[in-house]
C-alpha cells in the first residue's frame, strides 16, 4: 500500500464540499482507497464516513492506496485537495 | 474510551457533596463495588479502582460502629483514592464522608435512585462507554425489532435500501458508518457517530434527515446487531445459497453474527429481500427454520416413496 500524509490548512477544515469531491475522485478508482486518521482507518469512498471524522484545521491524515497505481492515484487525490486549498500546494 | 466522574454525575443527575477536585478522575472499570466488608474492617480485597456504592445496608452497619471505628475505616476507604463514593436515595450522607472527601479530593456523590437500580444501570452505562469500539462501513436498520447490518462496496445501494426500509416504517440507526461495541459477550450494539445521527446520504439527492422526512419513529439511537446482510452484484458472486440450509456467521469482537449474502440485479427488490432476511432471522430466533422444515418434508417424501 502506498501512503501519503496530508495536513489541513483550511480554517474550515475538510468541509463538506471538498470532502465530497475527494470522495468522488476516490470512487472513480476501483482500488480500496483508505484514510488513516487518529489511529483508525476508514474507506475514502463514503462521504458520510469522511465527514463523520470532522477533520479540522491543522489536523493530519494519511491516504493509502493498494496496488501498483498508488502514486498516480495519490497525485489525483492530492490535486483535489490543492485545488480546494485544503492543503498547501 | 475513558469516562470521567463528571460525566457520570451529569448522566445520573447526581449532587456533588464534596471532593469537586476529583470530578476529573477517570473511571476505568465498569464494575461497581459496595464496600460493606471494608466498613466491617476487612480491607484485604478492597477494590479501590472501582466506584464505591453505598446504600441503606452499608449505612445501617456504619451506625453500629463506634465513632472511633467509623473514622478509621472511612479514612482507610478514602486513602486509596477510589474514583468516587455514591450514596443512594434513602441514605443520609454522614459528616465523616464529607470531611474525608474534602481532605482526599475524592468526590462524594448523592443519587436520587435506589441502590439496585443505580447499580445495574450504571454498570450497563459504563460497560457501553468503556467497551472497545470498531467502526464498520455499512448501514444499520431496525427491521421489526431485528437489527440488520447492511454491508457492501461503495455505490452498491446500502443507503437506498435503508431509505426504502424507513419508508416502509422501519428505523434507521446509522448510515454508512456504524460504530460497534460489545455490550456483553453475545450482544453487539451499533450506533451512528454523533455527527451522522438521523442522516442518510442518497446519491442524486444528497444528505437527508430521516426524522424530518418521516417523523420521529424513523430513527433509533442504537440497536443490537442480529444479522449482517452483504449486498453483492450478481456477476461477481455465483455460489450464493439457494436453500438457506447453511448458516454462516462472522465473529465481531467475541460475538457470532449470522450473515447472509444477497446478490443484486435490476429485477430484485433489495429492500424486500433484506426485509425477508430479517424476518427469517427472527423466525429462526423464535425456533422456526423454514429451510429445515422444507428439507424435512423433502426427506420424508423421498423416504415414503422408497418404501412403496
Amino acid at each position: 500500500m502506498t501512503k501519503r500524509l496530508f495536513k489541513v490548512i483550511d480554517e474550515a477544515g475538510l468541509h463538506a464540499r471538498p470532502a465530497s469531491l475527494l470522495v468522488q475522485k476516490a470512487s472513480s478508482f476501483t482500488e480500496d482507497i483508505r484514510i488513516f486518521y487518529k489511529d483508525k482507518t476508514f474507506t475514502l469512498k463514503s462521504i458520510m464516513v469522511l465527514m463523520s471524522l470532522g477533520i479540522g484545521q491543522h489536523a493530519e491524515f494519511e491516504i493509502g492506496v493498494p496496488g501498483d497505481n498508488g502514486e498516480a492515484i495519490l497525485d489525483a487525490l492530492e490535486e483535489v485537495l490543492i485545488t480546494h486549498k485544503i492543503i498547501d500546494a | 474510551m475513558a469516562v470521567h466522574v463528571k460525566q457520570l454525575v451529569e448522566q445520573y443527575k447526581m449532587t456533588v457533596l464534596a471532593g469537586e477536585e476529583g470530578l476529573s478522575h477517570p473511571i476505568e472499570l465498569a464494575q461497581i463495588t459496595r464496600p460493606g466488608l471494608e466498613l466491617a474492617g476487612m480491607f484485604e480485597f478492597y477494590e479501590n479502582d472501582r466506584l464505591q456504592l453505598i446504600g441503606s445496608k452499608e449505612m445501617t452497619f456504619f451506625y453500629w460502629l463506634s465513632e472511633h471505628d467509623q473514622n478509621i475505616r472511612v479514612r482507610m476507604l478514602f486513602e486509596k483514592i477510589p474514583p468516587a463514593f455514591i450514596f443512594t436515595r434513602n441514605v443520609e450522607v454522614p459528616e465523616v464522608f464529607i470531611r474525608f472527601g474534602k481532605a482526599f479530593k475524592v468526590p462524594v456523590l448523592k443519587s436520587q435512585m435506589k441502590t439496585n437500580e443505580l447499580f445495574s444501570s450504571m454498570y450497563r452505562y459504563l460497560s457501553a462507554v468503556l467497551a472497545p469500539r470498531q467502526s464498520i462501513h455499512g448501514t444499520l436498520v431496525d427491521i421489526n425489532g431485528v437489527g440488520v447490518l447492511i454491508r457492501g462496496s461503495s455505490g452498491i445501494g446500502k443507503s437506498e435500501v435503508a431509505l426504502e426500509l424507513v419508508r416502509r416504517g422501519h428505523q434507521l440507526v446509522a448510515d454508512d458508518r456504524v460504530d460497534i461495541y460489545q455490550r456483553e459477550p453475545g450482544i453487539l450494539v451499533g450506533e451512528a457517530p454523533e455527527l451522522l445521527q438521523k442522516y442518510l446520504e442518497i446519491r442524486g439527492i444528497g444528505i437527508v434527515n430521516v426524522v424530518k422526512l418521516f417523523g420521529a419513529s424513523a430513527y433509533k439511537e442504537n440497536k443490537r446487531i442480529m444479522l449482517a446482510v452483504d449486498l453483492v452484484s450478481f456477476e461477481e458472486h455465483s455460489d450464493y445459497d439457494r436453500l438457506g440450509l447453511e448458516e454462516l456467521s462472522e465473529k465481531i469482537f467475541d460475538t457470532e453474527i449470522p450473515c447472509v449474502t444477497i446478490p443484486i440485479t435490476a429485477a430484485r427488490s433489495v429492500p424486500s429481500l433484506v426485509e425477508v432476511a430479517a424476518m427469517n432471522a427472527r423466525l429462526k430466533f423464535l425456533g422456526t427454520n423454514m429451510a429445515s422444515e422444507f428439507n424435512e418434508a423433502l426427506n420424508h417424501t423421498i423416504q415414503s416413496k422408497n418404501k412403496k
